[in-house]
């Protein structure tokens, strides 16, 4: 599998989808539970068991990467083959066997991968068993065991990201755990490409199927995104219905923090109910028992079972003849109407190698998008290696090299750095033959052999043409990817809009509401002055002063409703965290708040937190909100004030916990929502929290809720750090 | 004069309508009392002493004016203009006049010479803003003092009527006591 510092571009660099798809073409495939693998090899050595099939589709699903792999094989002989035990029983038990003993393994001693990889497979385990579930339970055409590898295979891409990146993807997965966060999102910030993606291109890769490529794709997708028909959408809805049953039942690990809910929309298009959900999520339990019984084995004993097997494995195929027609037969099979460009480019590099010199043969294909070429370099031996190259701006692709042209003229054409293709393969010494598909320049290839070049004229033609082919079908992909991103930007611009336009609305009704209710409050409030200042039996100067007071009250109301809307520009300066929690403390216990004199506050600031950039007025008062509804939620303990960097050091966390009874979801998701309060008695005007987000994000940050029902909530703000650059990023359109 | 406690010859000599030389006389004479400014000869009378010595030489004293603050109420809603009248009058200080528009504000600014403008903003035919700036403009009404009274809340908006030369802005609703001491406040400074 490739490091993340060869291929893969180090962490801060995006990872393309291309570079990802060669990255995890070029490795061997997705490395195994040496426990998963270890149970698999002691259920294939013996075939006297009448249920061998389900156990040990049991077992093999404790492991996605081994699942992935068993199928993709029995796919290729027969590619019908659609759910796990078909691709058991299609494989046989040594079939199985041999493909585990394939497979690398991955390093049970790095504890934290160990975490995330068998948290995943129980995540996926729960998602299979629930959308298999579910999908019996609705009028859906699709079958419920493919349902089950649907679910079981739909973040196969987070596996795949996790081996080709693996440092970038622990810290997407840390980022997520810290900020509480969609795995997705920080995938894409950290690496450049998420897992649904990734696992798109797995599934392409590996033959998983449609089906699986379509769970795995679009498994994050709006609802109404989704393609109308039924055999495109099930998989995709019935997989993002398991994954919400799975992560509301706690089940597993998927890597995502973010705060999740059954998604009605899907319910409804689903026709399920309430009541069927609940016995899905009773039965989940139940589904994971051999799983985790498979992780409580002895690693170091796991680990010598498949060694020992594979060594077993290796004496028998020593006695076999040598297999190079099987081999050319995939090679040659690979290439279909299914097949991506860097797989045709090598099939036909192999192919012609094959019949050259000594030399190896450099095939490469023109991207449609004329910024990257796609190369392979394959010797005799059949050894094939790949590059994706940046091609410089401006090549004009119906005026290709006539074939005299030197290929070194060719390289500086071709590359922008032309040093690039001179370490892949040196293009002195050898021949360039441009391929054409309808006039346009959409690849070539250099060589040298003679054998090569004549064989190479006669099938010119045909190359050129499954080349534009491929190169078609590569530009059609990205721009679906595109769409894809698009999609998703705009489900996120959608809300932000409606929320914008939402406040301008707020904004000018309170504006109005302010003109007109002011001026009658003034009556109400000056006569009771009035009548005040000459009465004097207190009875009724104490009537006479709430009605004065009352009235400013209304009043107050209108203007902070006004204020949230159209709030002041903030004017940012650098911000020391220990000062303004200081403050805040010192204000709030010299407030009028019910518990302002006994609340006890911790504030806990990190060593390394650097000050904040931002409005200091606001963000005390959003502090002091925060801190009053903290208190009133913990009573007289547990409130705690906590300032940290976030990981990549750019913006400062600044959080307020309590231990008090904490929020339902569907309170937390209301929380923020002007004059929202879930107390019914004693409720006071409900405009702390929403204030307190507004003038966060008006500051160019966030405000986020995590909370625990019986154990308590807490509210970060997460806003930029002085100095860090993002300052400029602040949206002065809020102001 | 209405608001000044102490008088010079000169001014004591104008308001009675007669020479500096006669008030002067007069003052030596001891017919006016007054006093001599510590560390000069400059002779002063309180308001007091001239009132006594007008009255005494039956020189009318409609010059003096009264001493009341002279309060101009603008606003299109007659429950505050009444409201107005009821709490200013009430307190004794003040001399109260209303008007509904800003064709009137005009017409009894020039008319009354208030001491004091308390300007709604949003009137039925201009703007409180057009009102400012015309009294504004207008040199001879240069120490009126305006005060701005209104329903508007944002900062942008209450920036723009201080920009139009507003003395003052107190938001509806208001507490009575600021707002007389607010106006008391403008007039005296």
């Amino acid at each position: 599998m490739a490091e993340e510092s060869g291929k893969t571009p180090p962490i801060g660099e995006a990872l393309t989808a291309e570079l990802f798809a060669q990255a995890l073409r070029e490795s061997d495939g997705l490395s195994a539970d040496p426990l998963v693998a270890a149970a698999v090899v002691e259920l294939t050595g013996t075939e006297s068991a009448d249920d061998s099939t389900d156990t040990l589709c049991r077992v093999v699903s404790a492991d996605v990467a081994i699942a992935a792999q068993l199928l993709s094989t029995a796919r290729r002989q027969h590619p019908r083959t659609a759910d796990l035990p078909a691709a058991v029983d299609s494989l046989g038990l040594a079939g199985v066997r041999s493909v585990v003993l394939s497979m690398r393994l991955w390093d049970s001693e790095d504890l934290e991968q160990a975490a995330f990889r068998r948290g995943l497979a129980l995540h996926s385990l729960a998602v299979a068993a629930a959308a298999k579930m579910l999908c019996a339970a609705s009028a859906v055409m699709l079958e419920p065991p493919r349902a089950h590898v649907c679910g079981l295979l739909h973040d196969a891409g987070k596996l795949a990201l996790a081996d080709v990146a693996p440092k970038s993807h622990a810290r997407a997965r840390d980022e997520a755990r810290l900020h509480a966060d969609d795995l997705a999102v920080r995938e894409r910030a950290v690496i450049g490409l998420d897992h649904t993606v990734a696992g798109r291109h797995l599934s392409e890769q590996w033959r998983l199927g449609e089906e699986i490529s379509d769970a795995a794709w679009l498994h994050h997708q709006p609802v109404e995104s989704l393609p109308p028909s039924p055999a495109k959408a099930e998989p995709a809805l019935l997989t993002a219905l398991a994954d919400a049953v799975a992560r509301v039942g706690g089940a597993g690990d998927s890597g995502s923090h973010d705060r999740i809910t059954i998604p009605e929309a899907i319910l409804d298009r689903l026709r399920l109910s309430g009541s069927e959900i609940s016995a899905v999520t009773e039965q989940i339990t139940v589904e994971l028992e051999t799983a985790r019984s498979v992780f409580d084995g002895d690693e170091s004993a796991a680990e010598s079972a498949v060694r020992r097997a594979r060594m077993e494995l290796a004496r028998e195929s020593a006695a076999r003849p040598d297999a190079a027609a099987d081999r050319l037969a995939e090679l040659t099979g690979r290439i279909d109407g299914e097949s991506e460009l860097l797989d045709i480019v090598s099939a036909v590099a192999t192919g012609l190698a094959a019949g050259g010199d000594s030399q190896d043969t450099v095939v490469y294909a023109i991207e449609q998008s004329y910024e990257s070429v796609v190369l392979a370099r394959c010797g005799r031996d059949g050894r094939c290696r790949r590059r994706i190259l940046r091609m410089p701006p401006g090549l004009n692709p119906v005026d290709p090299p006539a074939a005299d042209v030197p290929a070194e003229t060719v390289a500086e054409l071709l590359f922008a750095e032309p040093e690039a293709i001179t370490d892949f393969a040196p293009p002195a010494g050898r021949a360039h033959r441009p391929l054409l598909s309808g006039g346009t320049w959409v690849g070539g290839v250099f060589h040298s052999g003679r054998a090569v070049c004549s064989g190479l004229e006669a099938i010119a033609p045909v190359l050129g043409l499954v080349l534009g082919l491929g190169a078609a079908r590569a530009g059609a992909q990205r721009r679906a990817e595109g769409l894809a991103a698009a999609c998703r930007a705009l489900e996120a611009s959608r809300g932000e809009l409606a929320d914008s336009r939402t406040l301008a609305a707020v904004g000018q009704m309170a504006a109005g509401a302010a003109h007109e209710m002011n001026t009658p409050l003034a009556v109400i409030s000056g006569r009771a002055q009035w009548m005040l200042s000459r009465c004097e039996d207190d009875a009724q100067r104490r009537i006479w002063r709430t009605i004065s007071d009352q009235a400013q009250r209304v009043s107050d109301i209108v203007t902070a409703l006004m204020e949230f809307a159209e709030p002041t520009a903030p004017r940012p300066e650098p911000l020391e965290v220990a000062r303004l929690f200081a403050g805040a403390v010192e204000r709030f216990s010299g407030s009028e708040h019910p518990q302002a004199s006994s609340a006890c506050v911790d504030i806990e600031v990190a060593e390394d937190t650097p000050a904040v950039w931002a409005d200091r007025s606001q963000l005390s008062s959003a502090l002091g909100e925060l801190l009053a509804n903290a208190a009133t939620a913990a009573e007289t303990t547990g409130v705690r004030l906590w300032a940290c960097p976030d990981a990549a050091g750019r913006k400062v966390v600044l959080a307020v916990s309590d231990t008090g009874p904490g929020m339902d979801a569907r309170s937390a998701d209301a929380a923020a929502t002007p004059f929202y309060s879930s107390r019914q008695a004693g409720r006071r005007r409900g405009l702390g929290l929403s204030m307190a987000k507004r003038f966060a994000e008006i500051n160019g940050g966030s405000l986020r809720i995590e909370t625990d029902p019986g154990k308590g909530t807490t509210v970060r703000i997460e806003l930029p750090a002085a100095g860090s650059g993002d300052e400029d990023q602040r949206r002065t359109d809020d102001a | 004069m209405r608001h000044k406690s102490v008088f010079t010859t000169g001014e004591a000599a104008e308001v009675c309508r007669l020479s500096q030389q006669t008030i002067i006389r007069c003052f030596d004479s001891g017919q006016l009392q007054g006093f001599r400014v510590p560390g000069s000869k400059f002779r002063r009378i309180p308001r007091d002493s001239l009132v006594k010595f007008m009255e005494d030489n039956g020189i009318p004293t409609d010059a003096l004016g009264s001493d009341k603050i002279r309060v101009l109420v603008v606003d299109d809603d007659p429950e505050i203009t009444e409201l107005f009248v009821d709490v200013l009058e009430s307190d004794g200080r003040f001399e109260v006049h209303t008007a509904s528009t800003g064709y009137d504000a005009g017409v009894m600014t020039q008319k009354f010479n208030p001491d004091v403008v308390v300007l709604d903003y949003m009137l039925p035919d201009v703007n409180g803003d057009v009102v400012c700036k015309t009294i504004r403009d207008n040199p001879e009404l240069n120490r009126i003092r305006i005060l701005f009274i209104s329903g508007v809340v944002a900062p942008s908006e209450v920036g723009r009527l201080k920009g139009a030369g507003a003395d003052d802005f107190i938001k509806k609703p208001f507490n009575m006591e600021q707002v007389i001491d607010r106006m008391v406040k403008l007039v005296k400074t």
